[in-house]
């Protein structure tokens, strides 16, 4: 039998401190270290979030918050901020120069961090159109990137992506 | 890796003592870019965001360092009081060096002594222009120097230099009589072929030579051939054999990093590339060069103002092509993805066609696959129709020295200023010279592409082994003694997967592995066979250090019996001599009677010379097993390894292959993982690991009486077992 729980977030209690520790009190109980997973993260960023705490050597899942949008203001910015650094994918807001060499995809890119030039191998697993209008990258170091829409790139920018996808 | 955070300095004066070690970090606890420096100093480890201390504590009371890869960023943190506590937030490309900062400091609890980092970067960065070098890559593919690579092409071509400059004469040879040719032909009209002449022996005798030159050329082209395609296809042998020697000698590591489909590419197709280029670039480049060059000193001496003329649309026509090139390579690049993406689609869907059955989704297939294929013929179209408006407009530019050629030629011979044989042997080095002109014009497109494979090669070629042989490595006779002495390995440095692993093997003793799955058993002994170096600690062999025993003589002496056991192409006879080659007739059977598959063997028509397909496909899983174990006991091995031998077989053939195996492991020191507990309690011990350390150490009955993670896992299975027999 299935134990598919969905939390009520009226009776969860989340508090997200400096150094990124969530935490949450339900009912009698407080959790330390609790974990948010996004089940679907491209399709549903904002909902559909497993909850898990530490249990002994493992992690025992405490439910599931359908979405974000059902938690009260201050509980869902808390989920919100957690969720921004653990899933920190920076968008990309500027194309510059795509280089092609030797199967590896070099790429000047603009994000909130700055400019950047990453390096992108086989490039048809690690870009990949998500959805309609959304892309995902992965560099060669690992680093995340998406582009949330690509319709609002300029037009040049545009071009230069659907290269890949 | 450096260890001094560019942001040091602002928040010195808050720290007590000099910073040992310091990093940068860019993000905070709520996923917004921030000033962030990690501190540690000889006592104490701080940190500060944004110029503010949010963390301080004395190393002293440092139980554990941990590094946490998130999604698309990592947590540095530390264990103190039992407690985990999470400190910082770092970006993934920052988190190596947090790993590497954790290890530094772990090192100094354990010793006092703070390390110098080893000063090798985990990212590699280019000198030159500073992209990140792809992992296992030593070249910068941006600034990579082509001229470099393609010299060393030539260098490979000069092994053949008889054929080579065979090759070259018989080209620049061919290409001389081309010259010649028109200039019979102008003697030929315009001393011969006039009003009045009688002197027709000597047009006869002219005519003769004129045929002699086609077969002159057929023969002078024979031979070019020839020597060119001696020349191509044996630089391409020896740049296969060396990339794939290269590769066959290369650690595990380094040969996992490239997915083989890679590897095939760079030794088929990349070399293939190569051969290409020698066949029909290389070589050629230089005769056609020099050949324009005559025929323009030719067309200037007979005519220099009406040979400018003729070339003046040239410049234009390559400075258009230049641009346009650019711009088409684009469209055709897309249509190129939408075709592999297409292709891909329609392998997918076939590929899996019993399950698209079965779900009757075929509609829904189809339209998958015609949206793919509509997207890739909507994107030809486009480039198609680019391609069709704009190259005949840049023929059409080049061939307006044609005009400019027969208005002015035409004018300057009814004046009486050119014979009409010069201007016709004009018209034969105009065709010449407009041939080798587009041809050189997508010269460098192809010296680029030879340049980009042969960059591909040498990279590998270069490549500097990571688990290689020290010099006068030592040939060991093992006698089995096995020694892990503080042994630690990551595939990554901030996952380790084995830490602290200390345990002592006697020659002859059978040990079991056992632990949740992903805990590291398979890496143990991948270890043992050094597929892969130690990150820290040594293992030893007879008290020798792995990484001091010749890799010959180490795996020479090691027999392997896996899961999935790889059959080569062959009969069953190849596939058990594979363990020995020289092995007699007698032994090979003894063997296949040792690993019980002598029985099967038997039954198949043509016995041990069957030909069993491609990866063994002929035979059932558990006699496949067999034929490993035989090859195995024909190598005769001083270690043996098992990992997880006798999973997913039926209980009939499993007891065949224990039987087997039982043979095979005795008075050997044997490593055996297995999932079925059960099928380890006669180990001698039982090597137990959790989290990548050793749990615990004993016999099954030690093991089961302590009652902690072995007793555990041995009552978990239990209880599976019981609940799929109800």
């Amino acid at each position: 039998m299935s134990d598919f729980t969905y939390l009520p977030p009226g009776e969860l209690r989340f508090s997200l401190d400096d150094n990124g520790i969530l935490s949450l009190d339900c009912g009698e109980t407080h959790y330390d270290g609790v974990q948010l997973v996004r089940l679907f993260p491209f399709q549903n960023p904002e909902g559909m979030l497993s909850v898990s705490v530490q249990d002994g050597d493992a992690r025992k899942e405490l439910g599931i918050i359908r979405s974000l949008a059902d938690c009260a203001p201050d509980q869902r910015e808390a989920l919100q901020n957690y969720l921004r650094y653990k899933y920190f994918i920076p968008n990309i807001e500027k194309i510059g120069k795509i280089e092609e060499k030797l199967g590896y995809v070099y790429m000047d890119i603009t994000t909130v961090l700055g400019r950047k030039t990453i390096c992108i191998a086989d490039v048809t697993s690690n870009l990949r159109l998500v959805g309609d209008s959304a892309v995902s990258i992965i560099d060669v170091q690992g680093n995340r990137y998406a582009i949330e829409d690509i319709g609002k790139l300029s037009r040049e920018n545009r071009q230069k992506i659907e290269l890949y996808i | 890796m450096n260890f001094q955070a560019s942001g040091l300095p602002e928040v010195l004066p808050l720290l007590k003592g000099k910073a040992v070690y310091s990093l940068d970090f860019s993000l905070d606890g709520r996923g917004n870019p921030a000033r962030g420096v990690c501190a540690a100093t000889e006592t104490e480890l701080a940190i500060f965001r944004d110029g503010k201390e949010t963390f301080r504590c004395p190393l002293a009371e440092v139980e554990e360092y941990t590094t946490v890869q998130l999604v698309g960023s990592g947590a540095f943190g530390i264990v103190r009081g039992g407690k985990p506590e999470q400190l910082c937030i770092c970006t993934q490309s920052e988190l190596n060096a947090f790993a590497e900062l954790g290890k530094l400091l772990e090192y100094h609890k354990e010793t006092g002594v703070f390390p110098e980092p080893d000063g090798e970067d985990e990212v590699k960065t280019c000198p030159k222009c500073g992209s990140i070098l792809p992992e296992g890559s030593s070249i910068c593919f941006r600034c990579a120097p082509k001229g470099k690579y393609l010299a060393r092409v030539i260098g490979l071509a000069m092994k053949y230099k008889g054929a080579l400059i065979g090759a070259i004469l018989a080209t620049a040879v061919s290409q001389l009589l081309w010259i010649i040719y028109p200039f019979m032909q102008r003697i030929v009209i315009d001393d011969y072929i006039t009003p009045k002449n009688t002197d027709y022996r000597s047009l006869l005798v002219l005519l003769g030579c004129y045929l002699l030159f086609p077969v002159g050329m057929m023969l002078l082209e024979f031979l070019n051939e020839r020597c060119t395609t001696r020349v191509s296809i044996s630089v391409g042998r020896d740049l296969r054999r060396e990339l794939f020697e290269k590769i066959q000698e290369q650690s595990m590591k380094s040969i996992t990093k490239r997915p083989s489909g890679e590897q095939i590419k760079r030794i088929s197709s990349d070399t293939e590339k190569i051969q290409e280029f020698v066949a029909n670039y290389g070589k050629e480049a230089v005769v056609r060069l020099l050949s324009t060059l005559v025929i323009l000193i030719v067309m200037l001496v007979l005519n220099w103002q009406l040979t400018l003329l003729v070339l003046i649309p040239v410049p234009f026509a390559i400075l258009a092509t230049q641009v346009i090139f650019k711009y088409i390579r684009r469209k055709y690049d897309m249509v190129w993805n939408k075709f592999s993406q297409s292709e891909s689609t329609l392998h997918d869907i076939l590929s899996g066609i019993m399950v698209v059955k079965t779900y009757g989704s075929e509609k829904r297939e189809i339209a998958r696959y015609t949206g793919y294929s509509r997207r890739f013929a909507d994107s030809m179209f486009k480039a198609d129709r680019f391609w069709y408006l704009f190259f005949p407009i840049i023929g059409f530019v080049i061939t307006m020295g044609e005009y400019f050629y027969l208005y002015f030629g035409g004018q300057q011979v009814l004046i009486g200023n050119m014979t009409l044989g010069a201007l016709i042997q004009f018209a034969a080095y105009i065709g010449m010279i407009y041939g080798p002109l587009r041809w050189i014009i997508q010269l460098p497109r192809f010296i680029a592409e030879a340049a980009v494979s042969a960059a591909k090669i040498y990279e590998i070629i270069d490549e500097k082994e990571d688990v290689s042989d020290r010099p006068n490595p030592v040939e060991l006779d093992i006698k089995g003694q096995v020694t892990f002495d503080n042994v630690g390995f990551g595939y990554k440095v901030y996952k380790p997967v084995l830490k602290n692993i200390s345990f002592e093997v006697k020659p002859g003793e059978m040990i079991g592995i056992v632990g949740p799955s992903g805990v590291g058993k398979s890496t143990l002994i991948n270890l043992i066979m050094r597929l892969y170096d130690v990150s820290s600690g040594a293992i030893r062999i007879d008290g020798v250090d792995l990484r001091d025993i010749s890799q010959h003589s180490l795996r020479s002496q090691i027999g392997v019996v896996l899961q999935d056991t790889y059959l080569f192409e062959g009969t069953v006879l190849d596939n058990i001599l594979y363990a020995k080659p020289d092995a007699t007739m007698e032994e090979v059977v003894e063997a296949a009677k040792t690993a019980n598959a002598h029985g099967f063997i038997c039954k198949m028509p043509n016995a041990y010379q069957e030909y069993i397909g491609n990866k063994g496909y002929k035979l059932s899983g558990g006699e496949k097993q067999r034929i490993a174990i035989a090859r195995a006991i024909l190598r005769d091995p001083r270690i043996l390894i098992l990992d997880e031998a006798t999973a997913s077989l039926d209980t009939e053939t499993e007891k065949l292959i224990q039987e087997a195996l039982g043979r095979l492991t005795q008075n050997r020191t044997t490593f055996a993982i297995a999932h079925r507990l059960s099928t380890l309690q006669h180990a001698d011990r039982l090597v137990v690991l959790d989290k990548g350390r050793i749990a615990e150490i004993g016999t099954h009955m030690e093991l089961l009486r302590n009652k902690s993670v072995y007793y555990n896992l041995v009552m978990a299975q239990r209880q599976t077992s019981r609940l799929s027999n109800n």
